[in-house]
């Protein structure tokens, strides 16, 4: 069934590129929504294979990410696939993202296709895939204070759809990305922060929860909120749902380390997001 | 078909700039394909992409330089092909780049144009053929450079696949060929070597569709000298159906003299390898 792709004794390569410069952030690394895009096209090439048509961004309806270490323009990484056999997630997906030998990120997905006949991953290729500091709430729509409201991000444009005419994921990741900065710049995580304090955010970790399919035309808002503060971290929540009917289309939570730009370690979490978490967390 | 005609006017935006600064080689073609399609129409026919779309390249198109393209229809018994598509600088009216096609239904030629300068000179007329790529990949000589999804986006308004589509293939796959030999970036820009493509040579078979995943099995199938031939050939991943085979030629360059120089003897043993 996998016979045309490479594979390894525990997976096959269900996804290879290279890092294009129009794909990557003002520092030089590869923007998460191109994460998120190769790793739907891994979900993707294996669906195909084993149903013998693409179900498109159907593949799949939750997957759990976590960054390991950076992309940059030019460079080559490619997916390697494989079937969870064991544990709280027996009968997922997981997918390694390598850049060379080395790690990059990492999905696990729940597939909306049969698995039987990928190889089954070794224990240790799964340890840096399970979810660390995100809950499995990304799994319900719905969630963060009434307070607060969804601000409109856009419009869904008929490039952003698979071939079903649903929305891909990656843009609905780019329209997280509309939300989550301004979310941020709202309660106090700005650019003069930033250059201020010298440190900055970084997520380390990401779910995504597939809750509609979205049409050409549609427009699209997101309600973000602070879902949960550790001491070095909180949770970002982002409900992405349609723009005049509400009907939810997405949930998406980001882990975010606060991070010394300097010496690259996480610091502890500035007031003003607890204080954001009080205002506009979780049923508050 | 008498005088030739400017058929595009372009320029190169910031964000279609690669990693070494150049304007990706997916724009010139998807460039030619849009001067090809108004060519085409001016003779009455369907705007659709050429079978073969052979080009070479002269000098680099940079951030924010403007462009136009001159198309003419050329004499096919002696050329083996249709039109020619000339790209030029519009600063200094210089050639950047040159794309042959091959399309059936021109008119015939009415004013002669010397297309000599511009013929084909590392890769061979015409469109190229299928592989069955299974033995190469079982022993080596093959890889797998790609596997992905083609999205909407990758079409035309009448379903086939963007030249620049195709093309973006190309860009995904071929450092996962070079690694596949175990040729590192590093091995060429370590000491001060680059590689630039020199000649391009696309040729379409089978159809595609939305959503179609598709792999690309790549090989190298000339090298030596001062420089060395890829081969791409994208497949409908469940079927194993041909899409379309790009070749390139790619000249080794030596980025101090702007010179193009031999291939190190030690790459020679690793591409020999396969």
């Amino acid at each position: 069934m996998f016979d045309r792709l490479k594979r390894t004794e525990s997976a096959v390569v269900s996804y290879s590129g290279a890092v294009k410069r129009w794909e990557c952030d003002r520092n030089g690394h590869m923007n998460v929504q191109f994460y998120v895009r190769a790793f739907q096209m891994a979900s993707e090439v294996l669906a195909t294979l084993v149903l013998g048509e693409n179900p498109g961004t159907q593949s799949s309806d939750l997957r759990h990410y976590r960054f390991h270490g950076e992309l940059f323009s030019g460079e080559a990484m490619h997916i390697q696939s494989s079937r969870i056999a064991d544990g709280e997630f027996a009968g997922w997906v997981l997918h390694r993202m390598f850049k060379g030998a080395r790690l990059s990120a990492t999905a696990i997905e729940r597939p909306a296709y049969p698995v039987e006949g990928l190889p089954a991953c070794r224990p240790e290729a799964l340890e840096k895939a399970l979810p660390r500091g995100l809950s499995p709430t990304a799994e319900r729509a719905g969630g963060l204070s009434d307070t607060l409201s969804a601000s409109p991000v856009g419009v869904l444009r008929p490039s952003e759809l698979d071939h079903h005419g649903a929305v891909q994921w990656n843009a609905l990741t780019a329209l997280c990305s509309n939300a989550s900065h301004g979310f941020l710049e709202q309660i106090g995580l700005t650019a003069d922060w930033v250059n201020t304090s010298n440190c900055n955010r970084m997520a380390v970790e990401m779910s995504i929860a597939r809750h509609g399919l979205g049409a050409a035309g549609d427009t699209v808002a997101i309600r973000a909120g602070i879902a949960d503060v550790a001491s070095r971290s909180f949770t970002m929540r982002m409900e992405v749902v349609h723009g005049v009917t509400a009907a939810p289309l997405a949930t998406v939570e980001q882990l975010c380390l606060v991070v010394d730009l300097e010496s690259r370690k996480p610091v502890m979490v500035p007031e003003f997001v607890r204080t954001a978490a009080a205002r506009y967390g979780m049923g508050s | 078909m008498s005088a030739p005609m400017t058929t595009l006017h372009g320029f190169v935006p910031a964000w279609e700039i690669d990693a070494n600064d150049h304007w990706n080689t997916a724009f010139y073609l998807r460039s030619f394909q849009y001067a090809s399609e108004r060519f085409a129409e001016e003779a009455g026919l369907p705007a659709s992409p050429p079978q073969v779309l052979h080009t070479r390249f002269f000098r680099e198109l940079r951030h924010q330089k403007t462009f136009t393209v001159e198309s003419h229809r050329i004499d096919t018994a002696q050329s083996g092909y249709d039109a020619l598509h000339l790209m030029r600088d519009q600063t200094t009216g210089k050639v950047a780049a040159a794309s042959l096609e091959m399309r059936a239904g021109l008119p015939p030629v009415i004013e002669e144009f010397d297309a000599t300068n511009y013929a084909p000179r590392s890769l061979p007329v015409g469109p190229d053929t299928p592989v069955d790529a299974t033995e190469m990949l079982r022993d080596g000589r093959a890889t797998v450079s790609h596997a992905g999804v083609l999205r909407p986006d990758d079409f035309d308004a009448e379903g086939r696949l963007l030249s620049h589509a195709i093309h973006m293939r190309v860009s995904e796959g071929n450092s996962h060929l070079w690694h596949h030999v175990d040729v590192t970036p590093d091995d060429f820009y370590g000491r001060g070597l680059g590689r630039a493509i020199v000649e391009h040579k696309l040729s379409r078979h089978g159809a595609a569709k939305p959503g179609m995943a598709i792999r690309q099995v790549s090989y190298f199938d000339n090298f030596g000298g001062k420089s060395v031939g890829l081969t791409h050939q994208v497949e409908d991943l469940t079927t194993g159906a041909v899409l379309s085979i790009i070749r390139t030629t790619t000249l080794v360059l030596d980025l101090k003299a702007r010179k193009s120089v031999a291939l190190p003897d030690d790459l020679i043993q690793r591409l020999n390898r396969a």
